[in-house]
């Protein structure tokens, strides 16, 4: 596997498949998990928005979850909510158990040295937590809001505000009672967000009428993951061209100022 | 370390005049241009790769949702979107080339003449293979219906056979009365090889919440659930023709494989496992070689007599 001379760049990095003892798999909310697996190849190489894809045993495909957080130890964490059989695999993993997993995969958010407001709703939260950590480490000035149905048992970022529908925790609502007053708190400049489409494009809204950068990450169903199948393809509107996107290999970052959501 | 280094065993098969290196190639639709799963394995590995399916014009594809898993597969309906054959030319062949692999061009169209313009366009271009696909069932025109009419088929396949002079396998779906009628049209009109079988037409559907109406996906059904109709399919057919068979649908396993070649392929091709796993096609290779070392098969050719030995 050596013969790379007739190609003109550099030999691809490595993505997998890989396989990691999970090291933990535990509630952290009423339908919410954190998966903790371990690989260097993830800590080293991947970015915030980045997804790695999960053999989900019998299934014939992978599923895809974002990096919510890497750690010194070559561990890192994903954060999934219970939706259908993949999810509902995944929680029956087991300390010691084997993990198959591809990745990172997708492209990730920018880090820029701007005023950065991220915004985590539902599962959504993963590569929020995870850009807060690179924010942080960077010493990028960012606040995060981070809104789940009721209070979450995990350690989330610094500097945020916690909305939770039911009150449990922080302020009580949801996103489009708060986010106008929290931009002007906190004087943002861009706007990272991760979460339910109504939600991304309430932000994507709300980005534009104060003239803000947003970055929104998006979830789609996936079948190859990799770029190549088509299936997860959306609508964006570049250069006043309508044009295609796939949401695993051209994503899941986009300009939210550029989708045509469905 | 790459599987030519050992030499002691042949996988090599022959596909018209194209000698490939080993039996497994990746399908259509699911390994893009090669250059996406440079990440997961060493492309030279592979026998061959077939491209996504190239149609004269840029195509945009059907509305979401497109993929729907199901038991033991997936639906999908992606509808052919692709680049149009020129851009293909431009951007996505110097890429293929670059590579130094073997590789077929899918090519599918809603008439005639369509396949005729592209297949031009290919030999003008030095293009040496060709799939013919010709049972899409992710669109409404073209593509599917040329694969069940017999004498459509063959005008076909002969109008493309009249402007390109290159490898031209034919790709045919389970969707017909009469498999072996359809397969000795396409070799009379020319076809060097057949690759079957294509995606199954299906439908998923889910009631709603109340159970008035309900949501549905129509398409092309592939993975290990459709494994049992590709087997049968290429069995009907191998007793009528004597063009090499290139057989899929579902294969997941070296054992898949090995069925496949029991039951008439030449070569194989794996698509929606790659989705699963996807340096599936590397390790197949990989298997099939550590296989073939252990039990002193010298070449893919006693292999497949082996496994068509009837027990008595």
């Amino acid at each position: 596997m050596q013969d790379t001379k007739n190609h003109n760049s550099a030999p691809a990095i490595k993505k997998g498949p890989f396989c990691s003892k999970v090291l933990e798999n535990r509630r952290v909310s009423e339908d919410i998990y954190l998966l903790k697996l371990e690989s260097r190849n993830i800590v080293e190489n991947s970015l915030p928005g980045q997804f790695v894809s999960i053999k989900c045993r019998d299934l014939t495909l992978r599923r895809p979850f974002s990096v919510a957080k890497v750690y010194d130890d070559n561990t890192f964490d994903l954060i999934y909510k219970v939706i259908g059989q993949g999810t509902q695999y995944l929680t029956g993993l087991k300390d010691g158990d084997t993990a198959d997993f591809i990745g990172p995969m997708g492209n990730s958010f920018s880090i820029e040295n701007k005023n950065s407001l991220l915004i985590g709703c539902g599962v959504g939260i993963a590569p929020i937590v995870y850009m807060a950590q690179i924010l942080e480490k960077r010493g990028i000035k960012h606040n995060c809001i981070i809104g789940t149905k009721s209070s979450i048992d995990i350690e989330l970022c610094n500097k945020s505000y916690n909305l939770t529908e039911d009150g449990s925790c922080g302020l009580k609502g949801r996103l489009d009672h708060h986010l106008e007053g929290i931009i002007t708190e906190t004087q943002a400049e861009k706007i990272f967000i991760c979460g339910p489409n109504p939600a991304m494009r309430y932000a994507t809204d709300i980005a534009k009428k104060h003239n803000l950068e947003i970055e929104v990450a998006l979830e789609k169903v996936m079948a190859c993951g990799t770029g190549v199948c088509m299936g997860c393809v959306i609508e964006v509107l570049e250069n006043g061209e309508k044009l295609q996107r796939r949401v695993c290999r051209d994503g899941p970052v986009f300009n939210g100022a550029s989708i045509l959501w469905e | 370390m790459g599987v030519e280094n050992t030499n002691i065993t042949d996988l090599s098969v022959q596909i018209g005049s194209l000698k490939l290196k080993n039996p497994v190639i990746t399908a259509s639709g699911t390994f893009g241009y090669a250059n996406e799963y440079e990440e997961f394995l060493s492309l030279k590995n592979l026998g061959a790769i077939v491209t996504k399916a190239i149609t004269l014009n840029p195509r945009k594809g059907n509305p979401q949702p497109r993929i729907k898993e199901v038991s033991g597969g997936l639906i999908n309906s992606i509808g052919l979107e692709n680049v149009g054959i020129y851009e293909f030319i431009d951007k996505k062949l110097p890429l293929l080339i670059q590579n130094n692999i073997d590789f077929f061009v899918n090519i599918a169209g809603e008439s005639i003449e369509e396949y005729k313009k592209v297949a031009a366009i290919c030999r003008q271009n030095n293009i040496r293979a060709l799939e013919l696909n010709l049972s899409c069932p992710s669109v409404n025109k073209g593509c599917l219906e040329f694969g069940k009419d017999e004498k459509t088929l063959y005008d076909l396949i002969s109008a493309v056979r009249d402007v390109f002079p290159g490898i031209l396998a034919v790709k045919l779906g389970s969707n017909v009365s009469f498999p072996e009628k359809i397969a000795v049209t396409a070799q009379k009109a020319g076809a060097d090889a057949i690759s079957a079988i294509n995606t199954v037409k299906a439908m998923n559907i889910s009631l709603k919440k109340n159970y008035k109406g309900f949501n549905f996906i129509k398409g092309g059904l592939s993975g290990p659930c459709i494994k049992p109709v590709a087997l049968n399919f290429i069995f009907e057919i191998k007793k009528h023709v004597t063009i090499p068979i290139i057989g899929m649908g579902g294969i997941m396993t070296f054992t898949d494989m090995l069925e496949f070649f029991a039951v008439g392929a030449d070569a194989i091709q794996i698509g929606t496992g790659t989705f699963t796993d996807p340096d599936l096609g590397e390790r197949l290779v990989f298997e099939l070689n550590s296989f073939m070392q252990a039990n002193k098969y010298k070449n893919l050719e006693e292999l497949i007599n082996s496994l068509r030995t009837e027990d008595e």
